[in-house]
Formats: structure tokens, C-alpha cells, sequence
């Protein structure tokens, strides 16, 4: 991937050829460090010379728009786009906040006239921004003080009180930290009271600028040790930059990509946000200087820079390559993509009338984004698109199996490929949530798409995609223990067998069915779901830090620090945790180097990328083969590969998919072949019950570990003698005692009161203890008194 | 004659009457005709000399301007060294760059050989076991 780029035309051409003269060398040569964008098309600059300018992208010509007091010599600009949405206090525009070198900011309006002028600090302020959610903004000097303002400009805290002289700050991306530099010095400091300061030395010289990434919280900085380092939100160090040819003045993460833009003396270098390279531009033919200012537009796709030359300097990423299977899709330009089908050997170049935005290539679909558009392209008739107008700004996009999702400034959308929308899923809060919505919180399954809340991050919904589900506003809730991180929805299977994983903050991996157990997917299992949702939720593996699904089968591979693992089969086998082991691989990282990401899981070939380099890797094709042969309902076939392949994981692969779905004998023989001897003896017990009655239901289900189905099995079906013994085998006395007093009156022939206390008797006799059950103390007394 | 003499006339070579001695005429008139002589070769001298000065101050424009640019290649010159020098390092990190992908490249490639031997493998396992 590369970075092109443009130097912009900084004087406006309206001004008239004399004085424009005058000025234009004269204004060119102040240094330009006030840049950012007010849309996705304008750049708004200020210089020494008093003037704001804003840039456009549609006329690539500066206008002028307003002038500052010849006293005010601007050292930051940051714009606030809200977009029209409320937030913080109240419904807000965008506004712009520029700082002098006196100690005073200003906020001016969307047309550019000065709202509030406030004098903050006794020295200059090195960094005015405003934070992420819009409530406030924060001013850092170099008399030392941090200080945090309302949007309106009423000073809230004084937060950090220091003699040194603050260099550069920036906001967490959850507005709740703030990280600012001292000399080589960083420090975080969480706005939460009592919280203790994180302080450490990051680089040998001054550090001279810092970004924090909305999109993986790690935070940037770049230093006169001619070096830039990553580092995540505690402090540790991910990257240590080798040293370049001159001090780091800038760094920048882009808001919606995993790109990191570094600028030194006449260079920029384009960075994935774990250090390592894609390339860089140098300015050598005219000198630029050094890059004082990076600013990315809110889409991600441009970069606004400002030099100490007083250039304004305009890039994009090109080359940008995605491939899935026999396709290859590189961005050539701003406007342009070419697909590469090495199947076919065609290579055709698509036009956009305009900028693109985003792109997904996946299951013989691209899906292009441009500015106001969606593109979709079927692999087989590349030259007729099918375009879906009134997407604007598009952000995320995945494809599905079916669908594709896109989420944009607006709402999320779910299209299939014909381009009809099928889905607009809408939750408590989604409006409010749109703009904090990124990859990691959403994922689009074959039948189902997962968001994350995110005012709620322990809460899942799940929106079921199956054509004729009452879907639009009632999505499942699943809750889990703990703030998720990352999830992931299957992308193949079949409609029954729909899983969700995810990754919560404690970095464990959890699996749960996307569908509640009783099958009926509508309204009344939510609150069941919720209720029980405690035993649905398994957890499968401990440290990861990322998961991706196969494409076309339910494996799933996850990577941890240094290593990674396969689940082959981590839905059907969710529930035993010996089925988890026996089809789990773990596999050292080390010959890949540091810091691996899975880039994609296509068939049976995952290919993980690290520092930069693509490294694809073959799973168990027997497996994949396996899954697929299962999906189908093979069992023959299914069998004959196990035979052939005689791997453990296969036999309880298969054991744990036929258990599943009711077939005795073969889980019996898969289950042998894997060496579980309890389970073939349960199966064998299971064998002797009358097929298809209740009682076998109901054992196969306590078999994938599902009591509650099985004691609602047995009590729709009124066997309330079973469903007693049931959960008294379970030692579960408060449920066994309810359903024995609930039903007691409609079994005349067993006294199952009697049963249940008998059994309690015997129970506290083997514990050797006397009844502390609150319940379960109320018969004793009773017993007493009818024994008097 | 001699009283014409003395009248202060004169009686020259072919009688006519003269007032003044006829060989101081004739002096005279030479004279006078070296004088213009002398005066017209002045008027060239002049010329050549304003001549002379314009071409010699067009050579000092010129050998100024030729100067200039010694100097200017003088100083590039001793430039040209730092020059070379940031452009190696320009290539250099290029070349660098282009090692990198390349061995990315190389890896990448590495693994999809493994994977196509897997397969290869896999493939020859299935005709064996037919």
C-alpha cells in the first residue's frame, strides 16, 4: 500500500494578482501547524498570518474565511463534527476550537465568527481537542496545566498541575483518560476520581506528538530520538521504531483503518497501527520540511498535513489489496479499483464517478463504497453493477455468505446481493450508539448479525436474518459476564446450528448458540434467554486477542500472545468441555515473527499477516471436508472420512454433530472411536430407552448439557416423576422440591414430595450435616410436628 | 623687388603679387593640411578607444557572469557530495523498503509451497486409498 499525494494550493485565486503577489511567498513561508477537516471534503488552515483558509476538495482551491486578531498566533485547531447528532450537552453544530500561543482559545461556529474567546493558561497552549463524545475539550499549555472545559466554554477541572511544560495531549477514545508528554515523558491520566497517574519514560528526546487509536486503543508518540513507538494503555511497549533520519514530528492512527501515518523531515511514512511499514513518501524535489500537523478526515481515506514550510500537503492510501479465493481487488486510484480473477486471468479496472470510500470483497462479491453509493459486483458479471444509492459515508462493511452489512452515517443496513435491503436493525439506543459502532463491535453471521452495545458492553444483540422472522425490532439479547472486546458470528452452517463468539475484556473466549434452544425465535424466548442465559454461554480458550470463522465451515481459529489455536469444532462441541479439548490445536506462532493477526479464513486456509507479510497456513482439510460433508446430512460419507483419516479430532468433531442431531449409533461409534468411554456408555443406556419417547429427549438432551431443556421436555410431556429424579440427580433440591410441590396434586400414584425428602435425608445423612435449606427446613418442621 | 619687399609685398613663382612671403604661405598651408591630417586621426584614435571600452566592459559583464557561475559550480560541487549522499540514503530506504516486501514475498511464498506439499500429500493419499 502506498501513500499519494498532492501539495494543495494554499492562496486563493479570487484575491486580486497584486496583492496575492504580495502575500502568497510572504504567508508560504510561515509554517503551518492549524489543519483539520470540517467534512470529509474541506480542510480548514490557519498560519501565522491570521488567516483561516479553508481548502476544497471538489474545487482543489483555498477560499478565505475569516481573519483572527493580529495578536493571535494559532498552535492548534480541532474541529468538533457531531453531524447533527446529540451529544453531551444538548443537540450541538460543529464547531471550532483554535488555541493561541498566548494562552487563549477560541470556539468559533460553523461560519467561522467567534463565539468565545477565553484567556486559560499564562503560557502558550500546545494542544486544544475537543474529547471524542462531544461533552468537553481539554487544553494543555506549557505552563504545565490540563485543563477541561464544557463545550461552551465553562472551565470543569483543572486536572494536571505540573512545572514542566506540556508538549502534546490527546483524549483515550472513551473521553475517560487523557494522555499528554512532558520532555520524553508520557503520561495517562484517568479522569476517574481517585485514579492514579500512569507516567513512564518513552523516548530518549522530546516527545513531540502523540495519537491514541479510536480503533484499538493503543497510543502513538514520536520523538527527537528520531523514533516513533506504539504503546498500549497502560504503558507497555508493542513498537519501538527503528531510528529514521530525523526527529518524528507527527504521528496520526486513521479513525476508521489500521493505518498509522508518521512524519519526519520531508517524509511520510504509512504504518499499519502495529509498526510495521507500508511505505513512504518523500518530498525531496521541492524540500517540504518537517510535518508538523497530520489530520485525517473523519472517513479515513484523506490526510490533511501541514508543513514547516507552510505547505498543505493532501494524501490517500492507493494499492489497498484485498483477496478472497480466485479474486484480487487493488484500489489504483482515488476513483478506481481493479479486480483480478486469476481463475479466469481477467483483470478489469472499475470507474466510480466518485471518491471510494470502503471496500469488501468476499464470496465472489466486491462491494464498493463510494461517497454517496454502493457498488455491487458479481464476480461472474463484473460489468454490470448493481448500485444502491443514499449510502453516504459508509464505515464498516462485511460480506456475508448471503447478505452484506454495511454500517453508515445513518443506520446499519443488511442488502443481499441482489441489492433489495432485507434488514434495518434497529435496538434501544442504536441511533445514539451509530457513531462509536466499529468492526470489532459488530460481525454479520450467515443467518445472523451480532452489535455489541455500547452503552452496555456486556450485552449482545443478535438479529436473526432467516427470511420471515419477526427480526426488524426484536433482536435476542444474550448477556454475558463480562465487557466484550471483539465477537465474531459464524459464517457458514446450517440454519439450526448458529454460534456467536466473542472475546471479553479479560481477553477469554466464550461461544453461545445465536438461537434459543426451544427453536421458536420470537419475542417470548428473549426474556427466557435472559434469564437462563448463564448455561448457554461457554467458555472455550483464555487469552486470545483475535478469532476469526472458516468461510464456509464452522471452524474457528483464534490468535493468542504466541500462538494460535483451532477449534474444529467449537459450536456442536460447546458444551463438553473434553469435545472442546479433543478438537482444539494450539500451534506456536514463533516461526511467524511478533504481533500476528488473522487477515482471513478462506475454505480451508487460514492466512495470518505479520509485519506485513501474508502467511497462509493449511487446517485438517479432513475436517473442513468433515464439516461440510455434515452440513449436507452425509452420515455415511461423514463416517467414511473418519475412518479414513483416523484423527481423534474427527471422531469427536463427528460425535459431538451427531449427539446433536439424534443419531445414536453413529455419536455411539464416533464417540468409541474418540475414546470416551462414559459417553458410549451413557449412549448405550440412552439406546435401551424407547427411541423418540420423552425420556430419550430428554437424556440426549442432558447429554449437549442442556438440563433445562431436558426437564421442560419431561414436563410438557408430564412425567414429573422423571423430571424430579432428574433434578435430583442433578442435586439441584430447590428446583427438585418446586416441581414435587407444583405437581404434586396431578401425580396421584407416587407421593413425589415424599420422594424428593427422602432423597434430601438420605443426602444430609452422607454430608453428615442438618438441614440449613430454607426450603427444605420448613418440611423438616413440618415432619416434626406430624411425627408429634 | 627688393622695395616690394620691404612694402611687404611679395612676387611668388608664376608674378602674381602676394602679401606675405610665399614660402611661409606655403608652410602655412602645409600646415594647415597637417593639422586636419592630425585632427582626423585623433577622431579615429577616439573611436577606437570608445570601441575599445565597450568591448571591455561587455568582457567584464561576461567574465562577472562566468564568475557568478564558477562560484555557483564551485559551491554544487562541494554540494554535490552531501547531495549524493541523501540520495543514496533516498535509495537506500528504498531498497530497504523493497528488501522488506520482498521478504514478505518470500515467506508468503514459502508458506504457499508447504500448503500445495500438504495438498500434494493429501491428494496422493486419497489415490493411493482407492
Amino acid at each position: 500500500m502506498k501513500l499519494k499525494t498532492r501539495i494543495c494550493k494554499r492562496s486563493s485565486i479570487n484575491t486580486n494578482t497584486e496583492t496575492s503577489q504580495e502575500r502568497s511567498p510572504q504567508s508560504c513561508s510561515y509554517p503551518l501547524s492549524c489543519v483539520d477537516w470540517s467534512s470529509n471534503e474541506e480542510i480548514y488552515f490557519v498560519s501565522d498570518d491570521h488567516q483561516i483558509y479553508k481548502w476544497s476538495d471538489v474545487s482543489r482551491d483555498s477560499v478565505e474565511v475569516a481573519k483572527l486578531p493580529d495578536d493571535f498566533i494559532p498552535t492548534d485547531m480541532h474541529w468538533l463534527l457531531l453531524g447533527g447528532r446529540s451529544s453531551g450537552g444538548g443537540k450541538g453544530s460543529d464547531t471550532l476550537l483554535i488555541c493561541s500561543n498566548d494562552g487563549r482559545f477560541i470556539i468559533l461556529n460553523k461560519s467561522a465568527r467567534v463565539e468565545r474567546s477565553i484567556s486559560a493558561h499564562t503560557a502558550a497552549i500546545s494542544s486544544g481537542r475537543w474529547s471524542p463524545d462531544g461533552a468537553g475539550l481539554l487544553t494543555a499549555a506549557e505552563d504545565g496545566v490540563v485543563k477541561i472545559w464544557s463545550r461552551s466554554g465553562m472551565l470543569r477541572s483543572t486536572v494536571i498541575q505540573s512545572d514542566e511544560a506540556i508538549r502534546c495531549a490527546r483524549w483515550a477514545p472513551s473521553s475517560t483518560a487523557i494522555a499528554f508528554s512532558q520532555g520524553g515523558h508520557i503520561s495517562i491520566k484517568p479522569l476517574a476520581a481517585n485514579s492514579k497517574l500512569i507516567r513512564w519514560r518513552a523516548h530518549d528526546g522530546l516527545v513531540l506528538s502523540l495519537s491514541w487509536s479510536t480503533q484499538s486503543n493503543i497510543i502513538a508518540s514520536g520523538g527527537e530520538d528520531f523514533r516513533f513507538k506504539i504503546w498500549d494503555a497502560q504503558g507497555a511497549n508493542l513498537y519501538s521504531s527503528a531510528a529514521e533520519e530525523y526527529a518524528i514530528t507527527s504521528v496520526a492512527f486513521n479513525p476508521e483503518k489500521d493505518y498509522l501515518l508518521v512524519g519526519t523531515f520531508n517524509m511520510l511514512k504509512l504504518c499499519h497501527s502495529t509498526g510495521w511499514s507500508y511505505s513512504s513518501a518523500r518530498f525531496t524535489a521541492p524540500s517540504v520540511g518537517s510535518f508538523y500537523t497530520l489530520s485525517w478526515s473523519t472517513d479515513g481515506t484523506q490526510v490533511a498535513c501541514g508543513t514547516s514550510t507552510g505547505q498543505l500537503i493532501v494524501g490517500f492510501a492507493v494499492e489497498q489489496q484485498l483477496i478472497s479465493r480466485n479474486l484480487k481487488a487493488t484500489s489504483t486510484g482515488r476513483k478506481c479499483i481493479a479486480l483480478q480473477d486469476i481463475a479466469t486471468g481477467t483483470r478489469d479496472v472499475l470507474e466510480f464517478p466518485q471518491r471510494v470510500i470502503n471496500f469488501a470483497l468476499g464470496y465472489g462479491h466486491l462491494v464498493v463504497a463510494t461517497t454517496h453509493q454502493l457498488h455491487i459486483y458479481n464476480e461472474k458479471y463484473v460489468n454490470t453493477p448493481i448500485i444502491i444509492d443514499g449510502r453516504n459515508d459508509v464505515r464498516v462493511m462485511e460480506v456475508g455468505k448471503k447478505y452484506f452489512m454495511v454500517l453508515d452515517a445513518s443506520s446499519i443496513w443488511v442488502y443481499t446481493y441482489t441489492g433489495r435491503l432485507h434488514l434495518n436493525p434497529r435496538y434501544p439506543g442504536s441511533q445514539a450508539q451509530l457513531p462509536l459502532l466499529n468492526w470489532r463491535s459488530i460481525s454479520l453471521g450467515l443467518d445472523v448479525l451480532a452489535i455489541r452495545d455500547n452503552s452496555e458492553t456486556t450485552l449482545l444483540h443478535l438479529f436473526d436474518l432467516i427470511p420471515g422472522a419477526s427480526r426488524q425490532y426484536e433482536p435476542h439479547s444474550l448477556r454475558a459476564k463480562q465487557q466484550l472486546a471483539e465477537i465474531a458470528a459464524c459464517r457458514a452452517g446450517s440454519a439450526d446450528d448458529q454460534f456467536v463468539a466473542f472475546i471479553d475484556t479479560n481477553r477469554e473466549l466464550y461461544i453461545s448458540e445465536t438461537r434459543n434452544l426451544s427453536g421458536n425465535s420470537n419475542a417470548g424466548g428473549s426474556a427466557d434467554r435472559l434469564a437462563n442465559g448463564g448455561d448457554e454461554i461457554y467458555k472455550i480458550g483464555t487469552q486470545l486477542t483475535s478469532i476469526k470463522w472458516a468461510s464456509e465451515t464452522n471452524i474457528l481459529v483464534g490468535v493468542h500472545d504466541s500462538c494460535y489455536s483451532i477449534w474444529y469444532c467449537p459450536g456442536e462441541g460447546a458444551a463438553d468441555p473434553t469435545i472442546i479439548a479433543l478438537t482444539t490445536i494450539t500451534l506456536d506462532t514463533a516461526e511467524f515473527g511478533k504481533h500476528v493477526a488473522i487477515d482471513s479464513f478462506e475454505d480451508a486456509v487460514i492466512t495470518f499477516r505479520c509485519a506485513g507479510a501474508l502467511l497462509p497456513i493449511n487446517v485438517n482439510v479432513y475436517c473442513e471436508v468433515l464439516h461440510r460433508t455434515l452440513q449436507e446430512g452425509q452420515w455415511q460419507q461423514a463416517l467414511r472420512i473418519c475412518r479414513q483419516a483416523q484423527h481423534t479430532s474427527l471422531w469427536a468433531t463427528l460425535a459431538a454433530v451427531a449427539t446433536r442431531k439424534h443419531q445414536l449409533q453413529l455419536s455411539e461409534e464416533a464417540y468409541s472411536a474418540a475414546l470416551q468411554i462414559d459417553k458410549v456408555s451413557y449412549l448405550q443406556h440412552l439406546k435401551t430407552l424407547s427411541p423418540s419417547s420423552a425420556e430419550q429427549m430428554a437424556e440426549n438432551s442432558l447429554m449437549l448439557g442442556r438440563t433445562l431443556e431436558a426437564e421442560t421436555i419431561l414436563l410438557h410431556n408430564r412425567k414429573f416423576g422423571e423430571a424430579v429424579a432428574l433434578a435430583l440427580r442433578m442435586h439441584n433440591w430447590k428446583r427438585a422440591l418446586e416441581i414435587a410441590q407444583k405437581h404434586q396434586s396431578d401425580q396421584s400414584d407416587v407421593d413425589l414430595l415424599q420422594r424428593v425428602l427422602e432423597e434430601r435425608r438420605h443426602y444430609l445423612k452422607a454430608l453428615q450435616r442438618d438441614e440449613w435449606d430454607a426450603m427444605y427446613l420448613r418440611h423438616v418442621v413440618d415432619d416434626g410436628n406430624v411425627s408429634e | 623687388m627688393e622695395e616690394l619687399q620691404k612694402a611687404g609685398l611679395y612676387i611668388d613663382e608664376i608674378y602674381r603679387l602676394r602679401v606675405q612671403d610665399p614660402r611661409i604661405a606655403n608652410q602655412t598651408i602645409e600646415l594647415r593640411q597637417e593639422c586636419l591630417e592630425y585632427s582626423r586621426n585623433l577622431q579615429v584614435f577616439k573611436k577606437f578607444g570608445e570601441d575599445f571600452y565597450k568591448i571591455s566592459s561587455n568582457f567584464a559583464k561576461d567574465v562577472e557572469s562566468e564568475k557568478l557561475r564558477a562560484i555557483g559550480t564551485q559551491n554544487q560541487l562541494k554540494t554535490m557530495a552531501k547531495q549524493r549522499q541523501t540520495e543514496q540514503q533516498v535509495y537506500q530506504s528504498q531498497i530497504l523498503e523493497q528488501t522488506v516486501e520482498l521478504e514478505r514475498m518470500k515467506s508468503e511464498y514459502q508458506y504457499l509451497q508447504r500448503i500445495e506439499s500438504e495438498q500434494q500429500e493429501i491428494i496422493n493419499n486419497f489415490l493411493m486409498n482407492q
